[in-house]
């Protein structure tokens, strides 16, 4: 009769999976995690300093950055993370990730954001509501618009969530 | 948490290429699923970006991995069972049959036994850990480990007949 240890380790091995998820996959978990991390810790640092600064207005308006009007609140910055992704076409599986540009245009400005090949990207935006758009030479020579399914809120300080990963999709008829 | 570096992101995924498999295999004996034990080997390897430059000084990193499944594992059968406790209180489900007498069916007789008998079986006899270990990984008493040992040989040696097999 084998030993427990032999019919444990046989076993172990028979449940073993005949393939592994991409690596990749597991970083971009790792990074949207640490986006998402980031972005709660400047919102709880810019809490502070709004509260620091309705005590100390000098001190903080000596250390606000350049244009920042000496005496109130510092501007809050939240990372914004999301993927580039085409959809649909005449053989439509899941969605891929795409090279491309994003735009986030909102609050008086627009912010342009250069994707990996994968399409990922992140940046840092101010609080507010952005209409979400993107290109990608894959679709239409770049002359094709992609969109994020809703407008993309920005929390401000003290709120308590920042935003899910932003997809912009591609639609291909 | 912080960002891991690319040089550590190739560390992990060679650690990940050489036991991904091996880990998921040792799970999924104590999780009773391979489903189950790959999202929790993958959390694992998750979580080990963040702490890899702690963790790289380890002389066995694979024992910090298999600590942190073995956990999530714990954490998600718990939530579980909270959810379900009235199904449980039911026992396993009946009819289950037999294992033929000419074959040890060591995958019926652990599906047996509760998680917490499962992981300390698991760790013990077939990764080769002592009791304070196993209650280390676990983050358990060394007497809960001894009589959940106790009760999975118990349990084990007439389904198994192994009786001469149990050394802890």
């Amino acid at each position: 009769m084998p030993e427990l240890h032999d019919l444990l380790a046989a076993e172990a091995s028979h449940r073993e999976p005949p393939a592994r998820p991409p690596f990749d996959a597991l970083l971009r978990r790792h990074r949207h995690r640490t986006w998402r991390n980031r972005g709660l810790g400047g919102v709880a640092a810019a809490a502070v300093l709004a509260t620091v600064g309705a005590t100390l207005p000098g001190l903080l308006g000596a250390a606000g950055p350049p244009g920042h009007t000496p005496g109130s609140p510092p501007p809050v910055l939240v990372q914004v993370a999301g993927q580039l992704v085409e959809v649909g076409g005449p053989a439509p599986g899941a969605p891929r990730g795409v090279p491309g540009t994003v735009r986030f245009t909102g609050q008086g400005r627009q912010v342009t954001v250069a994707t990996d090949a994968q399409g990922h990207f992140s940046t840092e935006l101010g609080p507010g509501t952005y209409t979400v758009t993107g290109t990608t030479p894959l679709i239409e020579d770049g002359n094709g618009i992609c969109r994020a399914d809703e407008p993309l809120t920005v929390p401000g300080t003290g709120l308590p969530h920042v935003p899910d990963e932003v997809v912009v999709s591609c639609h291909i008829s | 948490m912080t960002a891991a570096r690319p040089d550590a992101h190739d560390a992990v995924r060679e650690l990940y290429a050489a036991c991904y498999g091996r880990l998921v295999g040792m799970v999924a004996l104590a999780a009773g699923s391979r489903a189950e034990a790959e999202e929790c080997v993958q959390e694992a390897f998750v979580r080990l970006l963040g702490h890899w430059s702690r963790v790289s000084r380890y002389d066995d990193p694979e024992a910090w991995l298999r600590q942190v499944a073995f956990r999530l594992l714990a954490n998600r059968m718990r939530k579980a069972r909270n959810g379900v406790r009235a199904l449980l209180r039911h026992g396993p489900p009946g009819g289950t049959p037999q294992p033929s007498a000419d074959r040890v069916d060591v995958a019926q007789a652990l599906a047996r036994l509760p998680l917490g008998q499962r992981q300390v079986v698991v760790l013990h006899y077939l990764v080769g850990l002592d009791v304070a270990e196993v209650a280390r990984v676990l983050g358990t008493a060394s007497g809960t480990v001894k009589s959940r040992l106790a009760r999975a040989r118990e349990a084990l040696a007439p389904l198994l007949r192994e009786e001469g097999s149990f050394h802890a």
